[in-house]
């Protein structure tokens, strides 16, 4: 017995328990009892009911209330406040944190270890290179970058990414590398400590602890090792490549694809240089928020522009049609139930920023849109001007456009005081749609199967719509599912796709003023270059358009099905055996 | 209907015979005398439980057989309308146990004695079952 009240379930278990919860608790077994044996008498009074159902009750009572205690133990924020029911359960539940006062393995000590050399030599260090300073006190190489580790003598030049150390000059014939190690300690590692290592490193004088090594493990109490916890799951930082993916997916885990894409990527045409000459970090995040977009209709103004002369008929309507949010595409423009033709453009609402099509698809696109007027046979025009031979002459419209909300909530959370990364250019974007219109299989059936086509469909759907980098579209998987769902051999697959950066037709300069000039915009834009694929691999094909500052492959671009359904985009053509 | 254990009640108290059950009116009836035999208050977990028979008993002297039928006519009143609202199948006293009559008996050696009897529609009876509660002692006869 006193070894089971030591147990977590008995030391969470309440005293007293109060009336209503046991009233409840009576219920709940009672229609427990009830439910599985309905004719046995449970009531009060009842043989049963005084002597099963009751003590059965006063236990549930008293576990609800510990289980209760239990999960406020699981609840970080609780702990936080000092709100502890079982400080070891606690302790040990915090060392999933790595925040813990607990155990090594868990959160390794660290420190620094100096290797002497006689000389400013260059070395390389191999990166499994051990350092013992005793029995049970290990240390390997520590750092982020891969590769061995390389002390390099004065003067020479520092690669970024790479695991280079400046050897320095500790005595007259003395030289110097510190390098950072982890690992486990058993007894206190103190500054100037001699070690050993299990390789030959050539010319190697001495190993010693730079300075005296670091447990790992804080002394904090249970409910700052909460905070501190808490801290660390909710603080993810927006500086590198994973903690602005960490930091969207915690916020948005329903965002589909999801990929960033940072300074030094061939992606990555914005921020070279501050105007200091400063290299400034930039991070273009990209995601997908749901599988089909939003449709949505805004109801514009277009601003009239009369004809060159009366007898022209050049007139135009033009105005902004979005700002702020990433439009995915332009697809209706209507007044009065009635659609016309129009032209749309890109432009960057912050050059500086995000330069020409750097800024497609984000916050930071401004779409504009032209609607020629139409004359029917007699020379009529077809659209009402409102205030004509007004400067202020106009017309309404409808356009229906298809957006995805993730970007602008993901933009707005990553531009809040709280979360804004000091010197880095954070610039979230819709992932660029390849919109697929058809997607033809030619197989081969085996004799005797039956192609299980609407199976296949969903299946072969599911994988397009959620491909994401670094997997990419491949024909394996998508003979594999020829193969299981109607054990079929796949020939080859016929693609009809485009890809265009922007939803815009045309891109205007970055000194444009369509505002002021529209007309002056529009001779100086640039054609979008629309792209069409007719592979497979072109779905996962790389398309600079580095005069526009973009670059789309597939770290961010999407796998769109487009088609009025599956039936008509999925297609199965079955080829003569060969 | 409900079945439940039988208890045999004996002047030296109530012995649950594991090996006899018992059914709708009886079950019911079993049940009341259980409940007019219980001090109000005394089951934690159902404290509505029970009746004010064994404490006012326990505060009188002398026997006043005015005070004697207030004290069953209260204790039979009480002990339905637990028994109604504690029956969550809805297996009412109309229908099992209609009427319940609580008669005081006898009240001497600091005993007092009440004779429980009890009716339904059908004509089944239940009684005269009397329950003798000695001091704090509870004992049924």
């Amino acid at each position: 017995m006193e070894d089971f009240e030591n147990k977590d379930l008995v030391s969470y278990l309440p005293e007293t328990v109060d009336e209503a919860s046991l009233e409840t608790a009576r219920d709940f077994v009672e229609d427990l009892v009830r439910e599985a044996l309905p004719e046995v008498d449970t009531r009060p009074n009842s043989v049963v009911g005084d002597h099963i159902i009751s003590p059965l009750a006063h236990m549930v009572a008293r576990m609800n209330v510990g289980y209760g205690r239990l999960m406020s133990d699981l609840r970080l924020s609780q702990v936080a406040q000092g709100i502890v029911y079982n400080c070891d359960f606690v302790r040990e539940f915090l060392k999933n944190f790595s925040v813990s006062n607990g155990e090594a393995m868990e959160n390794p000590a660290w420190g620094t270890i100096r290797l002497s050399f006689p000389s400013a030599a260059n070395r390389v260090i191999n990166r499994g290179t051990r350092f013992r300073f005793g029995p049970d006190t290990v240390f390997r190489l520590r750092s982020g970058n891969p590769g061995p580790f390389y002390a390099r003598g004065p003067g020479d030049t520092f690669v970024s990414g790479t695991n280079q150390f400046l050897l320095k000059r500790i005595d007259d014939e003395v030289w110097a590398v510190d390098l950072p190690v982890e690992g486990i300690m058993d007894f206190d590692v103190n500054q100037g400590d001699t070690a050993t290592t299990d390789q030959t490193i050539p010319d190697l004088l001495e190993i010693t602890a730079a300075a005296t090594f670091n447990r790992g493990v804080p002394d904090l109490t249970i409910a700052e090792l909460a905070q501190r916890a808490i801290a660390a799951q909710a603080g993810r930082s927006l500086h590198s490549r994973r903690g602005a993916q960490a930091f969207v997916l915690e916020r948005f885990p329903d965002v589909v694809h999801q990929r960033t894409v940072v300074t030094g990527d061939p992606e990555m045409y914005r921020g070279a240089g501050n105007a200091f000459g400063v290299p400034a970090g930039t991070i273009d995040f990209y995601g997908r928020g749901i599988v089909e977009y939003t449709d949505d209709t805004r109801v514009i103004r277009l601003q009239y522009s009369p004809p060159s002369d009366p007898t022209q008929t050049d007139d135009y309507f033009y105005g902004r049609l979005t700002q702020r949010e990433a439009v995915l595409f332009v697809n209706e423009l209507r007044q009065d139930g009635r659609s016309f033709p129009f032209i749309t453009f890109s432009q960057s609402r912050d050059p500086v920023r995000a330069p020409l099509l750097s800024a497609a698809r984000s916050a930071l696109e401004d779409v504009w849109i032209q609607v020629n007027m139409p004359y029917d046979t007699e020379g009529e025009q077809l659209i009402r001007v409102v205030d004509e031979n007004t400067p202020d002459a106009h017309a309404f419209f409808e356009v229906d456009i298809e957006v995805d909300p993730i970007v602008e909530n993901v933009f707005m959370e990553m531009d809040s005081p709280d979360s804004r990364p000091a010197g880095i250019e954070l610039l979230p974007k819709a992932s660029t749609p390849i919109e697929i219109t058809s997607f033809t299989m030619n197989h081969v059936r085996r004799s005797g199967a039956i192609l299980d086509h609407t199976a296949a469909r969903e299946k072969l759907y599911d994988y397009l719509n959620r491909v994401t980098y670094p997997r990419i579209v491949s024909s394996a998987v998508v003979a594999d599912i020829l193969a299981l769902y109607g054990n079929a051999e796949l020939v080859d697959v016929d693609v009809e796709a485009t890809m265009q950066p922007t939803c815009a037709d045309y891109v205007f300069l970055d000194n444009a003023d369509p505002e002021g000039d529209f007309e002056n915009a529009v001779a100086n834009a640039l054609p979008t270059p629309s792209v069409s694929i007719s592979t497979l691999d072109g779905l996962n094909a790389d398309f600079d358009f580095s005069s526009l500052y973009c670059r789309v492959n597939r770290k961010n671009r999407t796998i769109l099905l487009r088609g009025d359904s599956l039936e008509t985009s999925l297609k199965f053509v079955e080829k003569a055996d060969v | 209907m409900k079945t439940g254990i039988k208890i045999d009640f004996t002047a030296a108290g109530g012995v649950i015979d594991f090996g006899q059950r018992v059914t709708g009116f009886p079950a019911q009836g079993q049940n009341a005398l259980v409940n007019i035999g219980t001090r109000l208050g005394s089951d934690v977990v159902v404290p509505q439980k029970g009746t004010t028979l064994e404490e006012r008993a326990m505060l009188r002297n002398s026997f006043d057989p005015v005070w004697a039928i207030n004290t069953a006519n209260f204790a039979a009143l009480r002990t339905r309308s637990f028994m109604v609202r504690s029956d969550r199948d809805a297996e009412t006293l109309s229908t099992i146990v209609d009427r319940l009559h609580l008669r005081p008996s006898t009240y001497a050696n600091q005993r007092f004695t009440v004779l429980v009897e009890m009716s339904n529609d059908n004509g089944d009876t239940f009684g005269d079952v009397g329950i003798g509660l000695r001091l704090s002692d509870l004992t049924e006869s």
